[in-house]
């Protein structure tokens, strides 16, 4: 496999706040090229590499991704779920991760409840930490793997108009995508309850509706968040019945957007909160098993990237 | 016993006179003596030397640090503390409640009191618990406090929010002529919280605490002042609408007063960007514009005094990611500095710092001192304005090392630090 000039010099990824257009595009691209790639061939860009997937928090389909990417890659990977309750057994995130770094990986994945988390640990390893999510700050490759399935489907991103519907306040899916969309030249509406709007974020470019009908108008991307109503609802937001009545997605509402539009959701979905069931299994609308599968592209061109940074500074 | 001269020396205090070159001549723990410079001649004593563009001012007085003794010993002991407070400068400071045991009882008092005397340092002043257990409910019970010595009643580090409780102690500590000191926070806005709710909070998904917060206690906290005619103190003020509240609360006549910390008057919440420890502080980080409107309420006197609001938090709590970490800050040895740092930004005179570190805040605890006149005590240090130093945790005297000016580049050291005439450092 041809190798690829990415451009990087930095051996972490911790957020997209900061990244490169041109960096972007160079990524999104690679994506889209290892998207394209029989799955079941393995290349060897990771051969004698040891990846490890470190989730201070549940997560199915994050995880699996960047095993698998990991693995398609030739790399060897181990996976550690610390539960909330070994935690509480006192060991700190900084000593975990130098137990783990004293094994030698290069690349520790990391998933953790605390913003700053990803940042915090990568002033104390050696290996390149991929942040996974940290708290509510960012989720970079997913807001990534976002972008490279609405490029493979509207061939661009500069003058897209994008909603991005839901738990804006909790959510670092939402910061990333902001970062990256306003980046990228896209123009990104936030549509939800003032409550879950938080301070100051149309600074970062965004324009911010608390009415669906009017948030959706001429809109190409729906990007729905999960609302996590086991701990919101009689908080940010009275009940879910009344969330969906107000901010649910359906079949009849996208119809106030493009007529093309597609709509997209990270997952997992809460059906007839944020999205209605009918909507969520429409597959002419819904990009949502495009996202997972573009999810190991994207991985994939991270961890390559990285690699050659490393190989850069450490040669 | 010989008589101390301090010869020659620029000599300033809170005295609209002073700032000139003086003797200043110490016997025993008082000042006997303040003349021109080589007037006094004819008296058996030693000459203190000091370097040639040194100064000598009152000790500071600090109105808000945290004693980790008893309970977190191992965090800070009464002894690391008092040769902290030594080093800064500062010959009184107030510590707050909340050790374990909480100071709810004179008893309490009396044996802190006794060991930190026992050091031969700087004088520690105790501040009583205005509730039992600080639970904000109950009453302690200020009287008893008071006569073992406290110098105000406080909830430490959670607010009096109880609004039954605080016109109690309001009402009640008049007797005592005493101070309540408030730390003005609503707890439901900020339970959870890490930050100033802002652009940069948002960025960087650190749940936010509305900065009105400050301003909607202490608003409330005045109608009630008004109606008990209470003696009220609002500690490391941070925000524009809390200067706003104490500002009308001033200007209707109530008795009122404030004080601010250094990180307030020189950081903004913008430090947060790499989610390092050492800013985590209660209250947190303000705005730009709120740090701006400090500094002007130093300046123009609406602010009464600075504190050091010293917390020293062991290495652990600080390792933790930003949601975890404890807050609070090392403050004694960067009082004077910090402070000086505004004077060298021209933002406040070198009288005025003075005043707010030494006078401002001892007529809010109603001390008679912080003048370099004969019969004084003779509490002083001598500083030298023009010393560069980097400020470092590690080579701070506490236990710990949590500064939240580590690294930060200093000027204006304590060179020497004298209470009762005694050199303490």
């Amino acid at each position: 496999m041809n190798s690829f000039n990415y451009g990087f010099d930095n051996i972490h990824l911790i957020g997209i706040e900061g990244l490169k257009q041109n960096l972007i595009t160079k990524l999104l691209e690679r994506a889209v090229f290892f998207n394209s790639q029989k799955r079941n061939k393995k290349n060897q860009i990771l051969k004698d590499c040891l990846v490890i997937n470190l989730f201070f928090e549940n997560s199915t389909r994050t995880k699996a991704s960047f095993e698998i990417a990991a693995k398609s890659m030739s790399a060897d990977i181990l996976n550690i779920s610390v539960s909330t309750s070994s935690i509480k057994k006192g060991e700190t995130l900084i000593d975990t991760a130098s137990t783990l770094n004293a094994m030698h990986p290069d690349f520790l994945i990391l998933r953790h409840p605390n913003s700053g988390a990803a940042e915090m640990l990568s002033k104390h390893v050696q290996c390149s930490i991929i942040n996974a999510g940290d708290g509510r700050h960012e989720h970079p490759t997913q807001a990534l793997l976002d972008a490279a399935v609405i490029k493979e489907k509207k061939g661009k991103l500069e003058g897209l108009k994008i909603a991005i519907c839901g738990d804006i306040l909790n959510s670092r899916v939402a910061r990333s995508n902001i970062h990256l969309l306003t980046a990228m030249g896209a123009i990104v509406n936030v549509i939800a309850p003032p409550t879950l709007i938080p301070v100051g974020i149309e600074k970062m470019g965004v324009n911010v509706f608390h009415d669906l009908n009017l948030g959706l108008k001429s809109i190409d991307i729906i990007m729905i968040l999960r609302l996590q109503n086991e701990r919101m609802i009689g908080s940010e937001t009275p009940s879910k019945r009344e969330y969906y009545d107000l901010f649910g997605i359906n079949e009849e509402n996208i119809k106030l957007a493009n007529k093309d539009v597609f709509i997209m959701h990270p997952g997992p979905m809460n059906r007839g909160v944020e999205i209605d069931s009918l909507l969520a299994d429409n597959n002419e609308r819904s990009l949502i098993s495009a996202q997972v599968e573009m999810g190991v592209s994207v991985r994939m061109a991270c961890l390559e990237m990285l690699k050659l940074s490393r190989d850069k500074i450490f040669k | 016993m010989r008589k101390l001269l301090f010869q020659n020396i620029r000599v300033i205090d809170s005295n609209a006179s002073s700032d000139t070159f003086k003797d200043v001549l110490v016997g025993g723990a008082t000042i006997v003596g303040v003349d021109k410079p080589f007037s006094i001649t004819n008296s058996n004593f030693q000459i203190v030397e000091h370097p040639k563009n040194s100064i000598l001012m009152p000790g500071i007085i600090d109105l808000r640090t945290e004693s980790k003794d008893p309970g977190e010993t191992h965090t800070d002991n009464l002894e690391t503390l008092l040769r902290s407070a030594a080093k800064g400068g500062v010959t009184s400071l107030v510590c707050l409640p909340n050790t374990s045991p909480v100071i709810d009882e004179s008893s309490i008092v009396h044996s802190l009191a006794k060991r930190s005397e026992s050091f031969n340092l700087s004088k520690l002043l105790i501040y009583g618990a205005a509730s039992i257990g600080l639970d904000d409910e109950k009453m302690s019970e200020l009287g008893l406090l008071a006569k073992s010595g406290v110098v105000g009643f406080t909830n430490a580090h959670k607010p009096i929010y109880n609004p039954l409780l605080m016109k109690r102690v309001l009402s009640y500590s008049q007797m005592f002529n005493l101070p309540v000191i408030q730390h003005a926070d609503i707890p439901e806005l900020s339970s959870n919280t890490e930050a100033t709710e802002s652009e940069i909070s948002t960025r960087l998904g650190l749940r936010g605490v509305p900065s009105i917060t400050e301003a909607m206690l202490i608003e409330r906290d005045l109608r009630l002042v008004k109606l008990t005619g209470g003696k009220y103190h609002v500690s490391h003020i941070s925000t524009k609408e809390g200067l706003s509240a104490i500002e009308k609360g001033k200007n209707d006549g109530l008795n009122v007063s404030c004080d601010t910390s250094p990180p307030y008057m020189i950081l903004n919440d913008f430090s947060l960007i790499n989610y390092d420890t050492r800013f985590k502080l209660s209250p947190p980080l303000r705005s730009e514009e709120d740090r701006l409107s400090i500094v002007e309420a130093l300046s123009n006197g609406l602010i009464d005094a600075i504190s050091s609001d010293h917390s020293p938090q062991n290495r652990d709590t600080k390792l933790l990611t930003f949601a975890q970490s404890k807050s609070g800050s090392l403050g004694l040895e960067t009082l004077l500095s910090s402070t000086l740092s505004l004077v060298n930004a021209k933002n406040i005179s070198l009288k005025r710092a003075v005043e707010l570190l030494t006078s401002g805040p001892s007529s809010i605890l109603n001390l008679n001192g912080s003048k370099i006149s004969k019969g004084y005590s003779a509490d002083f240090i001598i500083i030298d304005l023009n010393k560069s130093w980097i400020a470092k945790g590690e080579e701070m005297l506490s236990l710990s090392s949590n500064s939240c000016f580590e690294k930060f580049p200093m000027q204006g050291k304590v060179l020497s630090c004298w209470k009762d005439g005694r050199k303490i450092y």
